[in-house]
């Protein structure tokens, strides 16, 4: 089988998928209350629309999209608003935050709703109107980044896209949500396709998944050869870390490079990840919005799995009622929101998961082997590794001595992580280019 | 619930088992055949060379480092460069030695070289290769007292290293002294741990295995330096010695394999690792046919060192997308 990779650099870390991996997607009790930001996606946050003591119905619009780069965001479950505060949020800023008292009736009803109803056929839907729905649905990226979808699929009118590509490579170590979805929900996946293949009026579509799934890639090539899929082919990807990185994927499969500092419409592409290519199918067939996503609780939990969680929910009450618990408190030091490589450490375990929530990773403290930062010893690992090819060592250090004139690279840098990984002396060189673009960023400004 | 101890950090949360100590200690093992063949040649004085390098080199970095207010001496001192160091060092001198003169080498080397710079990753030269330096111009009779290798024990009478008749009595005499075998073994004079060429391939090949070290020094040092002398021994075979001679002979193996490619001193991209293996080996040719010493692995490799800033700004790998 031939396998499509990336030209430069990665790596290959221990993948800790099998806790997690083949567990089907199970559902969370609802908890008591949900704590729901407004910001789930990348650009500006939704303007809340609700107020204390409303009473709200599961799918129910509570923040309104905010400018061109903003999502909508609607309420997960069927209750009453207890209070709207600002409130610290998984992704480690402050964001006007509502939480709703649950009624779990009510809760489970609202979603056998979406559920029981016939889809619609979207065969018959014009391309306006399915960006419309997937826009009122609030639908964001689901990979991590959350980038408001109808965005991406709108294209400014100078690009045309030629080849739409499904991430399904999950290189994140630990996370199986999106195997998951591939086995369980292909049916709805390759729906989903079909309809950005109607709205952006093309057929060429890779759907690129790590050669670590082979039951994934085996399920999708059968379906697809039914003759209802026109264009649809699966590329099988070489394992190798970030493989799912938009860029690397798009040089992976079609051999094309996104120039620095420009998007993957620049070379004709749209990359969608799975779980947003469902998102998009229940949005358009269903009109359901985005308010509950497949997530996976792994690491050190007692039972891990892929679960079907709620937007909002708190990442302790997902880890006790769904994962059972950690296996022993006393020895957690992290708890990630996403994945082991570009997740976000959590301040707290009592807040909401969000759209963007591909993982809750608890780390213990054996699994947690970072040291304190050693010296530089120039051994080049970082630039070996570095799918970009940037300089991590020289951008690192440029960063720390607050030199803007060596940075005009560090934007090049998707934080991917491999450098840091590889480093043998530890050093925190993600961290260093994170500061070193906000020193670019602040230079060129002024 | 008792999460005292949860951290916020910044991605990855997960790291390589590898660390520097690893990278170190890697370089030490490899470094333990040549150490063996050198005991076993030349006797266990050569033990106590290598132990009072080494001792002396930890020591001088523990000291500077008190001396410097650093917290984590003790982990920083023995991270394994030091060791290293000290153990380079000792591989450069000859087994006869002066105690004293290992612990000035010692010294020079750890505190002159190494710290003056800023510490490890920052020195700009070789700690050994210095070291050695500074010993030949310091004590040029104490460090040009060779002894001939027999099994244990040094051999009293003084020889001199194949290079060295090379240089002095001319091709004929070392064809009459040296064959390849021998040089290849280790059965020559020199160097303590530079005389077998054989135990320091073996340690090469962990190194590279290993992926301490890449091919592209090496390669490029030894492929330079073959062809180069090559030229000269196809125009007149009579007056220079074959490029197989002149590999396996002094610090040739030594040098390509474990000095130049030390990451401190070396340039970060491969391009810039070829560049400088390419300037090694040219250097180390050059000196040893037409320069006054009959060695030039140490003088060229630390030349290159001082090229390594202006070799790394020229070499930077190319981004994707540009
Ligand atoms: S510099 Fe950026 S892109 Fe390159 S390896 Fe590091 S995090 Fe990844
Ligand atoms: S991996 Fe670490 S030690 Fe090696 S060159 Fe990069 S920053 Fe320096």
């Amino acid at each position: 089988m031939k396998l499509f990779t990336f030209p430069r650099g990665g790596v290959h870390p221990p993948d800790h998928k099998a806790p997690s991996a083949h567990q089907s997607i199970r559902l969370l009790p609802l908890p008591g209350q949900v704590a729901i930001a407004m910001n789930q996606h990348l650009g500006k946050p939704a303007k809340c629309l609700v107020k204390k003591g409303q009473d709200l119905t599961v799918g129910e619009k509570i923040g309104e999209a905010d400018g061109f780069i903003s999502a909508s965001v609607h309420s997960s479950v069927a209750g009453k608003v207890s209070r709207v505060d600002p409130a610290m949020t998984a992704v480690g800023t402050w964001a006007d935050t509502v939480f709703i008292d649950v009624d779990n009736e009510a809760t489970a009803a609202g979603y056998r709703a979406f559920t029981n109803q016939t889809p619609a056929d979207w065969r018959q839907m014009d391309s306006r109107e399915m960006i419309g729905k997937i826009q009122v649905a609030g639908i964001v990226g689901m990979g991590g980044a959350a980038f408001p979808t109808n965005v991406k699929l709108s294209p400014p009118p100078d690009k045309t896209i030629d080849t739409i590509l499904i991430n399904g490579a999950e290189c994140e170590p630990y996370l199986t949500a999106d195997h998951q979805l591939m086995l369980e929900r292909s049916a709805d996946l390759l729906a989903g396709i079909g309809i950005m293949q109607r709205i952006l009026g093309i057929e060429n579509t890779w759907i690129g998944i790590e050669a670590n799934k082979p039951d994934a890639i085996a399920v999708l090539e059968k379906l697809i050869t039914d003759g209802n899929h026109p264009g649809i082919r699966v590329a099988p990807l070489k394992t190798r870390y970030p493989q799912g990185g938009e860029k690397q994927l798009i040089t992976a499969v079609t051999g094309r490079v996104v120039p620095s500092g420009k998007l993957p419409f620049e070379v004709g592409c749209l990359v969608q990840n799975t779980g947003t290519a469902i998102a998009i199918y229940e949005a358009v067939c269903l009109d359901k919005p985005l308010i509950d996503r497949i997530t996976t609780i792994t690491g050190f939990v007692k039972q891990p799995g892929n679960f079907r969680i709620p937007i909002g929910v708190a990442f302790d009450h997902a880890i006790d009622s769904g994962a059972g618990g950690f296996i022993d408190a006393g020895r957690v030091r992290a708890v990630i929101n996403g994945g082991p490589m570009m997740g976000k450490t959590v301040r707290t375990i009592d807040i909401g998961t969000m759209k963007g929530t591909s993982g809750i990773l608890v780390l213990a403290d054996t699994d947690y082997n970072t040291k304190p930062e050693g010296p530089c010893i120039r051994c080049g690992r970082c630039i070996d590794g570095c799918p970009m090819g940037l300089m991590p060592t020289s951008l690192a250090l440029h960063a720390e001595f607050n030199k803007s004139a060596g940075l005009k690279d560090v934007m090049d840098c998707i934080e991917c992580g491999t450098c840091s990984y590889v480093c043998p002396t530890h050093r925190q060189l993600v961290h260093w280019l994170r500061i070193g673009k906000t020193i670019f960023r602040n230079a060129d400004r002024s | 619930m008792n999460m005292k101890r949860i951290v916020i950090a910044s991605s990855p949360h997960i790291h390589s088992e590898d660390t520097l100590h690893r990278v170190m200690y890697d370089v030490v093992i490899a470094l333990i055949p040549a150490m063996i063949i050198s005991t076993v040649f030349f006797g266990l004085r050569v033990l106590a060379v290598m132990g009072i390098a080494v001792i002396s080199a930890v020591l001088f970095e523990a000291g500077f480092l008190k001396l410097a207010g650093h917290d984590r001496i003790r982990s920083t001192a023995f991270d394994g460069s030091a060791i290293i160091a000290g153990l380079l060092l000792a591989f450069n001198v000859p087994p006869t030695c002066p105690f004293w003169i290992v612990i000035i080498g010692s010294f020079i080397a750890i505190v002159v070289t190494k710290h003056t710079f800023g510490g490890l990753g920052y020195n700009l030269f070789n700690p050994a290769l210095v070291g050695r330096i500074f010993l030949l111009i310091s004590f040029p009779v104490q460090m040009t007292a060779w002894t001939k290798p027999t099994f244990w024990k040094a051999d009293a009478l003084s020889g001199a290293t194949p290079l060295g008749v090379l240089k002095t009595e001319g091709l004929a005499a070392v064809q009459d002294m040296f064959s390849i075998q021998s040089n290849f073994i280790g059965t020559i004079p020199g160097c303590l741990g530079e005389i077998s060429a054989a135990a320091l391939l073996i340690g090469a090949g962990y190194l590279l295995v290993r992926k301490v070290i890449s091919w592209h020094i090496p390669v490029f040092f030894l492929g330079t330096l073959a062809v180069f002398t090559g030229l000269f021994w196809l125009i007149d075979s009579g007056t220079y010695a074959n490029p197989l001679f002149h590999i396996v002979s002094g610090g040739a193996i030594l040098g390509a394999f474990f000095m130049a490619t030390d990451m401190v001193t070396s340039p970060l991209t491969r391009n810039g690792q070829m560049i400088f293996g390419f300037g090694c080996g040219l250097l180390t040719g050059i000196i040893r046919l037409f320069g006054g010493y009959p060695e030039g692995v140490a003088f060229a490799i630390l030349l290159m060192n001082a090229t390594v800033p202006l070799i790394d700004r020229y070499t930077e790998v190319k981004k994707v997308g540009l």
